[in-house]
């Protein structure tokens, strides 16, 4: 499960210091659920996390999870069972209970529940509130449910000052610079990055929630995630960790020198190995953890795929990586650009497109990546440059804004030519209650060859009549984001757009209109300036990121923001 | 018999004198003046007041009688009223200046106040006091103001707003405000008629005006109310227009690395700018104000082994995904955004700076940041 996915530490069984002076000292036991606001159903995984006061021992987890007084049976998440899923396929209150065992010392039971929500994703946002820099209070980030009414005060929203942590990032004694970032437990939504400075020092103002912390130190060591609680300390060490080995072999066996190697464990980087001449590599980790993905990056010039595979892998042993033996390649010089029957001069091509089967990791098969751009000459032809033999597709740039997706199939031979169709005009006219938005903004954000390809979004904007015209790359797919700058209608988002359908009318979804007043608890003064975003709460990836609606509050702390209203 | 003659006979008959002499004491007449309480200008509809100071030879009682006449000119009596608008008895008279006579149609210029004295035993001063005193008009009170919601920069609205009442006659009377506007030599305005809305007193008037001015610089708005009697009030209302200031890039996520670091990143990650500070080219944009437009952005990336940054025609939204799957891990690149309003169009930086604050006295407020990442 990606690192973005929503939590809610639902409580933290605090006990802390000593209990008494006969007695073991206590340890601090809480339970967090990801997602905090599960939607019920069939799929429905909830992941319940044990976490546990930063006491040294081997820690020995008990569950129990129960619905209405019946058990519901879970699967350990996590090898020493400090997480475990569960099905929450019926809406209601799902209980569970956490005993933790540490020798030498005395944990409570945790006892929290989780409330399964039933089908109706529709209705739910995040609502996200960022303070300005020098705001002492870190981010606001929420759930909320939409009504279906033209209006949603949602009243004064206090943000949490939260509390200042201070701390410095070692090995021994020495300090690390590094990159942090402080994921409250409950919320990784609402995270706040920091940089240390050059001897490791930091300063962050946090939640008063329990967070998980990644760190991404620099130098040779392993970044790491570990957890704050509050009251905690904030000093954090690094070390070189755990070191995972393997080798890389070309389609031929040979060994492959010069090719990347990382691993993303539990969401969190490895170190970056390089092969050696034998093909050898040795990277660094925290942990061995149960969520890997380990991609390997060829050398440019060698024409090979990127291999990645996610998996449960055990790192302890060499993860080998082997590409395909029947994995070909094809060289496109000489192949000739053209576009309308003329060579087309000093254009460029990416070819792009993922092979099923490029080659196995740890003996695993491996999905094969394809990333090769090259640029014509003046006559428009292409120099030397490799690249798999497999049915690709080309994104041809005639010009940073003039680009065409065409397919290449590169399973047997390659083309003498490559021809880039013109991009295809569009026209189309965004509606709102009857009428034309003026002004509606299109952004255009590309999908598939032409976002594998790296082509960043585009925007038009509509005349006064609500027309927009421009251009689409031709074979090209895109996601459609419209807004209203108004903020009458809803913003719009219609996925999967391409020149052929694309309809010559997008109306806005009705909106509701969210409304609310900012501010810092115990401080009189409105939150000015902030940033107010309502997000996708279902989505994964850069998604998640991407706002649906977006403002500022205003002098007076206040915003409004139009979202859609939830479909019935 | 007089009140003197009495006593004396009668203090010869007790006297038992023989004969008798006879005195005629002569009660004398009291004598009175008028004090002002003030000695300021009497104007229509103010309040006055006035004390009688009276003095009786004989120091007997005195009787007073107050008497006031509003006129045009008091120095003829046919233009005064007839009737007093004002009658008193006591030491003092205090009361408002009528603000029209009594057809209630001429305006109060003049006033005439009486003073008459009367002792005991019937004798008045004569003459009785009278006292003529001018009436004067005041003229309309006038209060400016002003309000920009774009900062008082040239090109943009500026709302002007006169508060008018007119103590003697109400705001009814005032002629229409006249406005003048003085700015730098040559340079245009346009000042068009603002519907405004109107005070709950019903004694005062707003009216409004939209001024649009075409330079930076000191203007001054002047103005003139005049009452239907020619009593007028002039106010001025100074304003600086000041420069359009370039956009301050307010909120940028994710984190900009400092001191050197680079920002990791393992999956596909969205580089934003969430909130751009600006007089008229804001980000988030703000609906239903035509004058308001939006931030411009310019993104630009310097990939591994590039020497400079190389724009990413297109991306003129405030944000950018960079994914890492396009680079090699350990790559480092340097993502550039910068943003630009209608009348700030350029950076003056050199492009090796990683950030901009073009404004000398607002170090924080910067218009072109850099993060530096490396693909994890």
């Amino acid at each position: 499960m990606k690192a973005a996915i929503l939590m809610l530490l639902v409580a933290v069984a605090a006990c802390g210091g000593d209990n008494g002076a006969d007695g073991p000292p206590d340890c601090t036991v809480g339970i967090a659920f990801s997602p905090a606001s599960p939607i019920a159903g069939p799929q429905s995984e909830v992941r319940a996390i044990a976490y546990t006061s930063s006491v040294p021992g081997v820690r020995t987890y008990a569950w129990t999870v129960a619905r209405g007084g019946a058990s519901v049976p879970f699967d350990d998440a996590r090898t020493d069972r400090s997480e475990i899923v569960f099905i929450a396929d019926q809406p209601g209150v799902y209980d569970v209970t956490l005993d933790v065992a540490i020798p030498g010392y005395a944990c409570s039971t945790a006892f929290e529940s989780v409330t399964a929500r039933a089908s109706d994703s529709g209705r739910l946002v995040r609502l996200h509130i960022s303070p300005l820099d020098g705001t002492a209070a870190p981010p606001y980030d929420q759930i909320i449910e939409v009504p279906d009414s033209p209006d949603f005060d949602l009243g004064e929203i206090n943000l949490d000052p939260g509390t200042n942590l201070t701390g410095t990032v070692s090995s021994g004694a020495t300090g690390v610079p590094a990159y942090l970032r402080f994921s409250p437990v409950a919320n990784p939504d609402a995270a706040v990055e920091v940089f240390t400075d050059a001897d490791g020092t930091y300063s962050a103002r946090l939640a008063k929630v329990a967070h998980d912390i990644l760190i991404v130190p620099t130098g040779p060591y392993a970044p790491r995630k570990t957890s704050w609680a509050l009251f905690g300390s904030g000093e954090l060490a690094v070390d070189g960790g755990e070191a995972v080995t393997g080798t890389v072999l070309d389609p031929s066996g040979a060994a492959l020198a010069g090719a990347k190697v990382k691993a993303l464990i539990d969401g969190v980087p490895s170190t970056i190995a390089t092969t050696a001449a034998d093909g050898s590599y040795s990277l660094q980790v925290s942990a061995f953890g149960d969520d890997v993905t380990i991609e390997v990056v060829p050398p440019l010039a060698s024409g090979l795929p990127r291999l990645s595979l996610r998996t449960s892998l055990d790192l302890q042993a060499p993860i080998d990586v082997r590409y395909a033996s029947t994995l070909a390649l094809r060289d496109l010089a000489g192949m000739q650009l053209r576009r309308g029957g003329s060579p087309l001069a000093g254009g460029k091509v990416t070819v792009v497109g993922e092979i099923a089967t490029a080659g196995t990791i740890a003996g695993a098969p491996a999905l094969g990546h394809v990333r090769v751009a090259a640029t014509a000459n003046a006559s428009g032809t292409l120099p030397s440059a490799l690249v798999p033999a497999a049915p690709l597709d080309g994104v041809i740039a005639a010009s940073p804004t003039d680009l065409a997706v065409v397919p290449l199939d590169l399973s047997t031979a390659v083309p003498a030519q490559l021809t880039a169709p013109s991009m295809l005009s569009i026209d189309t006219t965004i509606m709102n209650a009857g009428a034309g938005v003026e002004r509606a903004r299109l952004e255009l954000v590309p999908r598939e060859a032409l976002a594998l390809a790296g082509v960043s979004s585009s925007y038009l904007v509509a005349g006064a009549t609500g027309v927009v015209t421009g251009q689409l790359a031709s074979g090209g797919t895109y996601d459609l984001l419209v807004t209203d700058p108004a903020g009458d209608g809803a913003p719009l988002v219609v996925r999967n757009v391409t020149a052929s359908n694309l309809t010559s009318t997008y109306v806005l979804p009705e909106a509701v209109h969210v409304s609310g007043v900012a501010g810092v608890t115990g401080n009189p003064n409105p939150l000015v300036g902030a940033s107010v975003q309502v997000l996708c709460a279902q989505c994964e990836g850069v998604e998640r990121a991407r706002p649906l609606a977006e403002g500022a509050t205003d002098q007076g702390g206040a915003f409004t923001l139009a979202v859609p209203k939830p479909a019935l | 018999m007089s009140r003197g003659s009495a006593i004396g006979c009668t203090l010869l008959a007790a006297l038992g004198l023989a004969g008798c002499f006879y005195t005629d004491p002569i009660n004398q007449r009291p004598a009175v003046d008028i004090r002002a309480a003030s000695s300021d200008p009497i104007y229509r509809g103010s309040h006055v007041a006035f004390t009688a100071e009276a003095a009786d030879p004989d120091s007997v009682v005195i009787f007073l009688t107050w008497r006031a006449y509003v006129c045009t000119d008091a120095s003829v009596l046919e233009t005064c009223d007839q009737a007093p608008f004002y009658t008193g008895v006591l030491d003092t008279a205090e009361f408002d200046v009528p603000i029209l006579r009594a057809d209630e149609a001429v305006p109060v210029q003049s006033l005439r106040l009486v003073l008459e004295a009367e002792d005991d035993y019937g004798a008045t001063a004569k003459p009785s006091e009278e006292l003529v005193l001018p009436v004067l008009n005041a003229p309309p009170a006038l209060k400016l103001d002003k309000i920009s919601r774009y900062a008082y920069l040239a090109g943009t609205p500026i709302q002007l707003f006169a508060l008018v009442s007119d103590a003697d006659d109400g705001p009814l009377f005032v002629q229409p405000l006249v406005w003048e506007v003085f700015g730098p030599a040559g340079a245009s305005y346009e000042l068009s008629e603002l519907v405004v809305p109107q005070p709950s007193d019903p004694q005062q008037s707003q009216f409004g005006k939209e001024l649009v001015v075409a330079a930076e610089g000191e203007w001054e708005i002047r103005v003139t109310a005049r009452d239907h009697l020619g009593a007028e009030s002039v106010q001025t209302l100074m304003i600086a227009v000041g420069p359009d200031e370039p956009p301050c890039l307010a909120q940028l996520t994710p984190i900009v690395p400092t001191g050197g670091l680079a920002l990791p990143i393992t999956e596909e990650t969205l580089f934003r700018v969430p909130v751009v500070v600006d007089e008229l080219d804001v980000y988030p944009p703000v609906g239903g104000d035509a004058v308001l437009g939006t931030t411009r952005f310019r993104w630009s990336l310097q990939g591994p082994g590039q020497s400079s940054h190389v724009e990413l025609v297109g991306a003129v939204g405030n944000s950018v995904a960079i994914d890492p799957a396009a680079y090699t891990p350990g790559e480092v690149l340097d993502l550039r955004v910068e943003v630009f309003d209608r009348n700030n169009l350029a950076i003056p930086c050199p492009e090796s700076e990683p950030s901009c604050a073009s404004i000398a006295t607002k170090p924080t407020c910067i218009q072109r940041q850099s993060w530096r990442v490396e693909v994890r």
